[in-house]
C-alpha cells in the first residue's frame, strides 16, 4: 500500500498550507478551508488505503503466453500477459511487466485499464534475446489505483520466469550425414539381465527355488495351486551411465553460430534422448569451475542441464588430468572439443583410465563449417593440428553440424551393444 | 467535462470576487494599470494571445522605465500596480488550468492570499495605483527591516460574504477529486466518507470555538498538531 506521486505531493501541500493558514496568513475563511480540504485528504486517503488493503492477489486471474516453443538468440518472439479481474467491483489496473536484458521492439510494457468485473486486458509487446542464456520475464505487477489517483497498491502476481534462450543450430541434423561418418565401434555389453524385483518387464513365473528373495513370491498364484511357492521374475533393462565431457573454452567461440553453442545444443538434444531411453546421463563441463556438472535421470533434470549449459561462461585454457582426476562408474563418456590445450599423451591416458573402470571414451572434435576462402585456410590448419589425436581410438572429427546426429547414431550403436 | 469547469471554476471563484472588490475600490486615473493588468492576463490565455501579451508587457515596460528615468514615475507606477493587481487573477487562472489537486489547491490559496493582501491595501485608503504600490513596497521592505509588520493591513474582506463563497468553493475543491474528464463526479463511498468526516469536524471546531471564544489558541494549534501528525504517519507509512 502506497502513495502515488499524485498523493504525495497533495498531502505535502495540505500539511504546508495548513501551517500557512495557521500561523502566517489567518483569515478565517480560508482557514476553515484549508483546514476542511486537509482534513478531507487525510481521510479519504486512509479509508481508501484501508479498502485497498483488502485486495487480494486471488480477485485476478493472469497468463503468460509466447508465440514460440523455443527462443533463439536474435530471433523476435511476441509476450502476451493477459489479467483478468476476478473480483465483484471494477477496479482500475496498472499492469506492468519486466523482462531482464531482453530488447524490446515493438509495444509497451505497462498498461492501465479499468477492469469490470470478469473484464480482461491484454499487454502484448514484441521483444528478442541478444544471445543465448538465461532471461527473465516478469515478474509481472498489478498496480490496482484509486478512483482519484493518490493510492494504490502493488500486487506482485507470481514469480520471475526464466527464458532459456537455446542456441541456433546451423541446420536440421541429417541420420544419413552421422551414420556415414561413424567408424567402427568397439563396444560390448551382456545384453538383458535376469532380476528380481517387482520393476520393469515382466518376464515368467516359475516355482521357487531355494535361495530366491521372499518379496518375488507371488501369493496370489500360490494361493491358487496346490501348495506350492511360485516366484514373478523380470527382465530388468541395463540403463546406460553416460559421461560428457565438454569442453567450454574460449576457442570454441569461432565461427557462427560459435562452435560452443553447436555442441552445447548437440548434447542438450542427445541427452534428451538418451534419458528417454532410460539412461542417466551425467555432463560435465571442462573449464568453468564451480557446479559444472550436472546428471539427469529423467526428463525433469533436463532444465537443470538447460541451465547450466546456457549460463556457462567459457574460459580461456583447462588441465585435462586435473578436471578428469575424479571420475566415477560410467559405461560410455564423450569428450567433445576442439582440444586446444590438451596432449596427445594426456587423451591416451584418460581413454586408459576410462577403459580400467569399464567405460568406453569416444573423443568428438567439432570442426567448423568453413564458408569463405579465409576460413578455409584456417580449417586446413586446425586440421592439421588435429591429425594426431585422430590416430588414438575412437577419437573422431565432425562436422559442426553432423554433430547431434553422430553422437545419436553413437548412442543406438550402445543400446544395442548393451 | 462541462462540469469540470464549472467545478473548478467554483473553486477558483473567491480570489476572483475579492479581486473584483478590490478592483472596485481603485481609482482608474493610470490607464497604465489597465495596461499592466490586461497584458498580464494575456500571458496567461492560448499560444497566439500570448504572443500579444509579451508585445504588451516588454514594450510598455520599456517605455515607462524610460519615463521613469525623464523624471515622470507615474506611467512606471500605474503599470507595476496593474501587474500587481492581476496578480490573483493570473493565479486564479492558473490553478483553473492545472491538471492535478496539489496545482489546484496551491494556486487557490495563493490566489485567495494575494486577493486578501490587495483588498486589504485598497481597502486600507490607497486607492491611487501609485499609493497600492509604494504601500505595497513599504510593507514588503517592513518585513525584513521591521520597521513595518502588518503584512496584511487589519481590514479583510467582508466575512460574512466570503465565508459562503469559501465554503462552496472548499466544496468544490473536495468534488474536483471525485472529477472525470467526461461525465459527472463519481462519487465513491470513501469520498463521501471523507467528506462527512471533514464537514463534520470543520462543524464541531467552528461551533466549539463560537461558544469558547478562549479556546481559539489552544483549538488552532490542536488542529495542526493533530493534522501535522496525520500528515507525518501517512507520510511515514504510505510512502515508505
Amino acid at each position: 500500500m502506497r502513495l502515488t506521486n499524485e498523493g504525495f505531493k497533495l498531502l505535502a501541500t495540505c500539511f504546508t498550507l495548513t501551517l500557512a493558514a495557521t500561523t502566517v496568513i489567518v483569515y478565517p475563511p480560508l482557514t476553515l478551508s484549508v483546514y476542511a480540504v486537509s482534513v478531507f485528504a487525510l481521510t479519504y486517503i486512509l479509508l481508501t488505503a484501508s479498502r485497498l488493503s483488502r485486495i487480494r492477489s486471488t480477485a485476478f486471474g493472469y497468463s503468460r503466453r509466447l508465440d514460440v516453443k523455443t527462443v533463439r538468440p536474435g530471433e523476435r518472439f511476441t509476450v502476451e500477459v493477459t489479467l483478468t479481474n476476478l473480483s465483484e467491483t471494477p477496479l482500475l489496473v496498472v499492469l506492468n511487466d519486466n523482462m531482464d536484458k531482453l530488447v524490446l521492439v515493438e509495444g509497451p510494457l505497462s498498461v492501465e485499464e479499468k477492469l469490470q468485473p470478469k473484464q480482461s486486458v491484454t499487454l502484448r509487446y514484441r521483444a528478442y534475446a541478444p544471445a543465448r542464456g538465461v532471461y527473465r520475464l516478469g515478474p509481472p505487477l498489478v498496480k490496482v489505483v484509486d478512483e482519484c489517483g493518490l493510492v494504490c497498491r502493488v500486487i506482485v502476481l507470481e514469480e520471475r520466469a526464466n527464458l532459456y534462450v537455446f542456441p541456433t543450430m546451423v541446420e536440421k541434423p541429417r541420420l544419413s550425414e552421422g551414420v556415414k561418418a561413424v567408424q567402427n565401434v568397439y563396444v560390448s555389453g551382456t545384453g538383458l539381465s535376469v532380476k528380481y524385483g517387482v520393476e520393469d518387464v515382466f518376464r515368467e513365473v516359475s516355482e521357487y527355488e531355494e535361495g530366491q528373495p521372499l518379496k518375488a513370491v507371488d501369493w496370489r498364484r500360490t494361493a491358487r495351486m496346490d501348495g506350492e511357492l511360485y516366484v514373478k521374475k523380470f527382465d530388468r533393462v541395463n540403463r546406460l551411465r553416460i559421461l560428457f565431457l565438454v569442453e567450454a573454452t574460449k576457442g570454441s567461440l569461432v565461427g557462427n553460430p560459435p562452435l560452443l553453442d553447436s555442441v552445447f545444443d548437440a548434447v542438450m538434444a542427445v541427452t534428451k534422448s538418451m534419458v528417454e531411453s532410460g539412461d542417466i546421463v551425467t555432463v560435465r563441463l571442462l573449464g568453468p569451475t564451480g557446479g559444472n556438472t550436472v546428471t539427469v535421470y529423467n526428463t525433469a533434470g533436463l532444465e537443470e542441464l538447460a541451465y547450466l549449459l546456457i549460463t556457462s561462461k567459457p574460459v580461456p585454457a583447462y588441465d585435462l588430468v586435473k578436471e578428469t582426476e575424479e571420475i566415477g562408474e560410467f559405461d560410455a563418456a564423450f569428450l567433445i572439443g576442439r582440444l586446444v590445450n590438451v596432449r596427445h599423451e594426456q587423451l591416451s591416458q584418460l581413454s586408459e583410465k576410462l577403459r580400467k573402470k569399464g567405460c568406453v571414451l569416444f573423443t568428438l572434435i567439432p570442426a567448423l563449417e568453413a564458408e569463405n576462402r579465409i576460413q578455409r585456410s584456417l580449417t586446413t590448419l586446425e586440421d592439421m593440428r588435429v591429425d594426431r589425436f585422430l590416430r588414438i581410438a575412437n577419437v573422431a572429427k565432425v562436422s559442426q553440424h553432423s554433430l547431434a546426429s553422430y553422437l545419436a547414431h553413437l548412442h543406438r550403436v550402445l543400446r544395442a551393444a548393451a | 467535462m462541462i462540469v469540470g469547469k464549472i467545478v473548478r471554476f467554483t473553486a477558483v471563484l473567491p480570489p476572483l470576487i475579492i479581486s473584483l472588490l478590490t478592483w472596485l475600490n481603485t481609482d482608474f486615473s493610470n490607464y497604465y494599470m489597465l495596461l499592466g493588468a490586461v497584458s498580464l492576463i494575456l500571458i496567461t490565455s492560448t499560444d497566439r494571445l500570448k504572443w500579444a501579451g509579451v508585445g504588451l508587457i516588454y514594450l510598455p515596460a520599456a517605455y515607462t522605465v524610460y519615463l521613469l528615468f525623464s523624471g515622470n514615475p507615474a506611467p512606471f507606477l500605474g503599470l507595476a500596480t496593474g501587474y500587481v493587481l492581476a496578480s490573483p487573477i493570473v493565479f486564479a487562472l492558473a490553478s483553473y488550468n492545472s491538471k492535478n489537486l496539489s496545482g489546484l489547491f496551491t494556486g487557490y490559496f495563493t490566489a485567495y492570499v494575494f486577493a486578501t493582501l490587495l483588498y486589504s491595501v485598497a481597502e486600507g485608503g490607497n486607492t491611487k495605483p501609485e499609493t497600492i504600490f509604494t504601500t505595497l513596497v513599504r510593507n514588503l521592505i517592513g518585513v525584513f527591516s521591521r520597521d513595518v509588520i502588518n503584512v496584511i493591513p487589519p481590514q479583510n474582506p467582508p466575512i460574512f460574504l466570503m465565508s459562503s463563497i469559501t465554503a462552496v468553493a472548499t466544496i468544490a475543491l473536495m468534488l474536483y477529486t471525485a472529477a472525470k474528464p467526461d461525465g459527472l463526479p463519481h462519487i465513491s463511498s470513501e469520498w463521501m466518507g471523507a467528506f462527512l468526516a471533514a464537514i463534520a469536524l470543520m462543524g464541531i471546531g467552528l461551533l466549539t470555538v463560537t461558544f469558547y471564544s478562549w479556546l481559539t489558541p489552544v483549538m488552532i494549534l490542536g488542529i495542526v498538531s493533530l493534522l501535522t501528525l496525520a500528515a507525518a504517519i501517512m507520510l511515514r507509512w504510505l510512502y515508505a
